[in-house]
């Protein structure tokens, strides 16, 4: 439907039609005028432009004004026949339509408004009020058409479901109330949204009928028969999953509509139908006076959307068309619609334009792949060849919007790759002006793609480079990126690609271990200069902890993320002075620079395993003070991993002494030790032969035996150690302590004075004694247990006697194993008399050195003088011990000599078990050789009780000197128990009842 | 539903990534990550035009053929962004928005653990059930 076919029509009659009324009409779409509307919706401001027809031409169906030209100038004509005239002529208009009289003369316009009594209808054709009144009247006359249209679109709505409706035959009316919109200039997007109503519509329809196919499918697979399915799409939506016999691209085609309106057409058919029209009242809104920034955008705003849906329904209808044919009409649009941009010049670099140009790229090298257009292949196959004409035949003879380059780029290699470096370029460079980096630099990705298969290594690796910074944060993006990358360089910047990608730990092993064995392979190749590269990207610097002193060193702990073990030369540089700035500038961006390494630590080459590795860096040669600033490990001497310029620590020159320290495990006393002394020469070295005079205290002897021992030491280099032996035998004084601090004193001329160094020692073994008596007969048990919790061997013990004699028991020689938790006992029979002193001795070995131990014992009187008897028995009467029942204790009291002082005896019973029921104590005058008494207990329980003890005492009456008497206790053995541990059977009491 | 969930930190890099096809991994890395301009873009918009009361929601980021990038920013400037594929038709705007508020809470409750690390990945065996939820269409 045309617009000029919609226009409003006026049609004249009369004979006062001439050509200054034609021109006075047609100017009617000369000026803006307020349109008020019904319905809420605010005034416009539009113009009316309308076709002239007489009266008996005029087609109908349109809106309409008659018109009725009088060349009547005097009052009396109109009064005896032009009044009649202009009577019938009124009758004759059907009601509802807009009419007017125009009459030649003012005075008889007068007369006319008065007679007719239509004093709006009548005016003069001098009056200037007339063009006013006839716009009124066409407005009034579309209003009328518009609200007619307007309810019968509503109606035809709201039938869509029913059957029998068709959207063609509705798009059809629609755009009747579209085009007639589209006649007032002004009122065009009242136009565009009618279109927009039927987009909507058929893509609701669309939408609605996948949904009905999955519902329709989920319940068919559940079978769920008593279910309804859902009604089916309608038939008209069958006529656009037909097969797509071609893809042209924006225009309007007066076929196209024909088979839209018949249900005939294909799904790409109407979309390209409807997207023109909007296109086309998109540009003409776009006038300038409209505000056209905002509609100019719409363009290539709208145009992206288009082409995903229709990508999406194209697969929801099932539509059929050869491999590539969606693909083509979508480039076809989006060079149109960029064609169309052209024209706006703050079109062309806007977002729209350049997601849309990006889209077309996507769209351009899939085709490029399909048609064998992409360079570096060998051309497209001859099938290929054939598949491109088939896909631009489809696209129709001439696009009317510009596009023909899709055509010839389809036909030729050349143009196709001219065609997409001109459309990516242009979305790259859109995108970086509108700071879509992102964008820009994934667009540069794809076109690095390009370049490569073009054979441009280097332009290809200039893309990926700007791709790979875009990407920062994301592994798997820049390991993607990385090993692309990988493939269009060489030389250095291969080397160090290789070596993050095998760094990497998101990628395989295999994959790693494959990158780095090329790594070894390009290293193999550089020249000597070598590559630098950040340290960072291989290894992870843990830390540095710097020792300062005479001696620097520095603790390094790196994590190695390189899939094998790796020889590398260490240094570490040490910065002296303050960084200067102008290295900083010269330093081209993303290069790591090796620093100044002329003060460094370093050692010898080391292997660095995958993982955590630890290692110490030694100052060579002289000593720097500074901060620690660069770690760098040489690879391969062809490749250096340099950590950024920090300030890891900070390392010291200390003027230093020579330090010793002693070195020794646990140093036994009693046996000849050795222990090292380690001489750490200080700033000034250890000079040959310098001489170090050792004193021993008192204890310890050195070396042969004396107190004191010259030694004589090598030269030695500052920071260097010498380590000299010394053997020693501590004897210390007592056995008290078992860990003694000795103090040497070293006097050399490397100190100004005294050097003391402690050395300890640990006594191994203690002893200690028992004495054991069986009536007469004395032993003495001797029992050694470890201190030092070593495992010792002991020999030939040794019991010596101040007085009489000893036997020991059994007699064996064989040495003995003292193990630390199991102390050994060795038992003499003794044979003495009144206090003795006793000294024992054994040999201890340990390791095959041999030492003695040995210790001195006092004993004191010790002789059995008192020989104690005791013996619970039943009371006279019962024959054995019950509990609760009185029994007697037999107590007998023996000297085995007269002894010149009384005794006291206790009963010392537990309470719990006896009761005494008598005496519990008393004095014994021994004049006589035995003593018996009958003591009364009463056991308390039943069972195996301990016969209650008793103790015997010196009694020295109270005399001479003092007023109580005094008790005094017995030495150990001489009062012999003969009953003790003896137990007594008592029974269960007698239950009285 | 989705088809694929990320979480984007304060710096732009990814703290999670979850895909319902693994395959396609690389593929919704690349688009989750061009999508960030525009989510910049709007962050930058929305700081200029509104005042306290901001909109967490982003809405449509991008869209492409297949599918259709959803973008939602905390207020700490963690951006969550999902994947959903085109030819799902019947997915509504709500119930991206119901998806991305479920997203936060749980998003909430991982940084919320004492031992979680916000400058780590998150690992979550919850956070992690909730995606693979929202990913099979249980939200």
């Amino acid at each position: 439907m045309n617009y000029e076919e919609s226009k409003a029509v006026i049609t004249y009659t009369g004979e006062g039609w001439n050509a200054n009324a034609k021109s006075l009409l047609e100017a009617v779409g000369a000026d803006s005028f307020e349109w008020r509307r019904p319905l809420g919706r605010g005034p416009k401001h539009v113009r009316v432009e309308a076709a002239l027809f007489a009266a008996a031409e005029a087609p109908s169906n349109r809106p309409m004004i008659h018109t009725f030209w009088s060349a009547c100038t005097d009052v009396d004509t109109w009064r005896s026949s032009e009044k009649d005239r202009v009577e019938r002529w009124i009758r004759s208009i059907a009601a509802g339509v807009e009419w007017l009289v125009v009459l030649a003369a003012p005075k008889v316009a007068d007369k006319a408004r008065t007679e007719l009594k239509q004093s709006e209808r009548c005016i003069s054709s001098r009056d200037p009020a007339l063009l006013r009144r006839v716009r009124q009247m066409l407005l009034t006359a579309i209003s009328n058409e518009e609200q007619r249209l307007g309810q019968e679109v509503r109606r035809e709505r709201e039938r869509r479901n029913e059957q029998g409706w068709s959207f063609g035959e509705y798009l059809a009316l629609q755009e009747q109330l579209a085009a007639l919109l589209g006649t007032l200039k002004g009122a065009e997007d009242e136009a565009l949204v009618q279109y927009d109503e039927l987009d909507a519509l058929f893509t609701q329809f669309v939408r609605n009928a996948s949904l009905i196919g999955k519902v329709n499918f989920v319940l068919r697979n559940e079978k769920q028969q008593h279910l309804n399915f859902l009604s089916e799409p309608p038939p008209w939506l069958n006529s656009f999953s037909a097969p797509l016999k071609e893809w042209r691209g924006l225009g309007i085609d007066s076929n196209a509509r024909f088979a839209i309106v018949n249900s005939d057409a294909s799904l790409l058919q109407l979309r390209v139908y409807l997207f023109t029209r909007q296109l086309n009242l998109l540009l003409k809104m776009n006038q300038p006076q409209q505000s056209q920034k905002r509609i100019s955008s719409q363009i290539a705003e709208r145009c992206l959307p288009l082409l995903q849906i229709c990508s999406n329904e194209l697969r929801i209808l099932e539509v059929d068309f050869p491999e590539g044919a969606a693909s083509c009409w979508a480039v076809q649009v989006s060079l149109q619609v960029l064609h169309v941009c052209r024209k706006y010049p703050d079109q062309v670099h806007s977002l729209p334009a350049a997601t849309l140009c990006d889209y077309a790229c996507q769209k351009l090298f899939q085709l490029g792949e399909l048609l064998g257009l992409m360079p570096g292949g060998q051309g497209p196959s001859s099938a290929q060849i054939d598949a491109a004409l088939w896909l631009g035949a489809g696209l129709g003879p001439e696009p009317p919007f510009g596009g023909e380059q899709l055509k010839e780029a389809l036909g030729s290699p050349a143009a196709f790759q001219k065609l997409y470096l001109e459309l990516a370029e242009l979305a790259l460079g859109t995108f970086k002006h509108l700071g879509r980096s992102r964008s820009a630099r994934q667009l540069g990705h794809q076109l690095a793609n390009f370049h490569q298969l073009r054979g441009d290594p280097h332009l290809a690796a200039a893309y990926l480079s700007d791709a790979l910074t875009a990407v920062e944060g994301w592994p798997t993006l820049e390991i993607h990126i990385l090993s692309q990358l990988a493939e269009c360089l060489t030389g250095e910047k291969l080397a160090m690609a290789r070596a993050r990608l095998a760094a990497s730990l998101t990628l395989e092993l295999e994959v790693r271990k494959q990158h780095w064995h090329q790594l070894l392979q390009i290293l193999k190749t550089l020249d000597d200069d070598g590559c630098v590269m950040p340290l960072e990207e291989v290894f992870d610097l843990v830390s540095v902890t710097p020792i300062s002193g005479h001696r620097q060193q520095a603790y390094v702990n790196i994590n190695s993320r390189l899939p094998e073990a790796v020889l590398v030369n260490p240094s570490l540089s040490v910065q002296t002075s303050l960084p200067q700035v102008s290295r900083k500038e010269s330093n081209p961006r993303g290069r790591r620079l090796r620093g100044n390494f002329s003060a460094c630590l370093s050692s010898e080459p080391i292997k660095i395993q995958p993982g955590l590795n630890e290692f110490i860096l030694n100052a060579q040669g002289d000593l720097h003070t500074g901060h620690l600033s660069q770690l760098s490990l040489i690879m391969n001497d062809k490749m250096d991993f340099v950590s950024a310029e920090a300030r890891l620590g900070i390392i010291e020159v200390k003027k230093g002494e020579t330090t010793i320290s002693v070195e020794s495990g646990q140093l036994l006393a009693r046996m000849p030790q050795k222990f090292q002394l380690r001489f750490t020469a200080g700033t000034d070295g250890i000079e040959e032969g310098t001489e170090v005079t050792i004193k021993a205290p008192r204890g310890l002897s050195l070396g042969d035996g004396g107190r004191q021992i010259v030694i004589e030491l090598p030269k030695t280099e500052q920071g260097q150690d010498t380590v000299v032996t010394l053997e020693a035998i501590a004897t210390p004084p007592s056995a008290k302590s078992t860990d003694i601090e000795y103090g040497l004193t070293l006097t050399s001329s490397l100190w100004d004075q005294a050097y003391p160094v402690s050395v300890h020692f640990t006594v191994p073994v203690a002893a200690s004694v028992k004495l054991h008596t069986a009536m007469k007969t004395k032993f003495l048990q001797v029992v050694v247990s470890s201190t030092c919790r070593q495992r010792l061997m002991l020999s030939d013990p040794t019991l010596e006697l101040s007085l009489g004699t000893c036997t020991p028991l059994p007699i064996s020689s064989k040495p003995l194993t003292l193990d630390p938790d199991r102390p050994l006992s060795y038992i003499w029979q003794l044979e003495i008399e009144g206090p003795i002193r006793a000294k024992f001795n054994v040999n201890l070995t340990k390791d095959e050195v041999n030492g003695a131990y040995n210790c001195e014992f006092e004993l004191a009187e010790c002789a059995t003088m008192i020989f104690v008897n005791s013996k619970v028995a039943a009371a006279s009467g019962a024959e054995v011990c019950r509990a609760n029942a009185m029994c007697h204790l037999h107590l007998t009291v023996e000297a085995s000599e007269a002894i010149g002082y009384s005794l006291m005896y206790e009963l010392l019973a537990d309470q719990s078990m006896w009761a005494v029921c008598g005496r519990t104590a008393g004095v014994l005058n021994l004049d006589q050789p035995s003593h018996n008494l009958v003591l009364e207990v009463m056991p308390l329980t039943s069972g195996f009780l301990p016969h209650p003890q008793v103790r015997l005492s010196k009694y020295i009456p109270a005399n001479a000197g003092s007023t109580h008497p005094k008790l005094e206790p017995f030495g150990p053995g001489q009062v012999y128990n003969k009953s003790k541990s003896l137990q007594v059977h008592v029974l269960p009491a007698i239950q009285s009842s | 539903m989705a088809v694929c969930v990320a979480v984007i930190g304060k710096d732009n890099a990814p703290k999670y990534v979850s895909c319902l096809n693994p395959n396609m991994e690389l593929d919704f890395h690349y688009k989750v990550h061009n999508a960030l301009d525009v989510v910049e873009e709007k962050m930058s918009a929305n700081g200029k035009a509104s005042g306290d009361i901001r909109e967490l929601y982003l809405g449509l980021l991008n869209s492409t053929d297949d599918h259709k990038i959803f973008g939602y920013v905390t207020n700490t400037k963690i951006k969550f962004v999902i994947v959903t594929e085109s030819a799902n038709t019947s997915l509504r705007d709500n119930e991206v928005r119901m998806m991305f508020r479920r997203l936060h809470s749980v998003y909430a409750d991982v940084v919320c653990n004492p031992f979680y690390n916000p400058s780590e990945p998150i690992s979550s065996k919850a956070f992690n059930e909730t995606v693979r939820n929202m990913m099979a269409g249980n939200l």
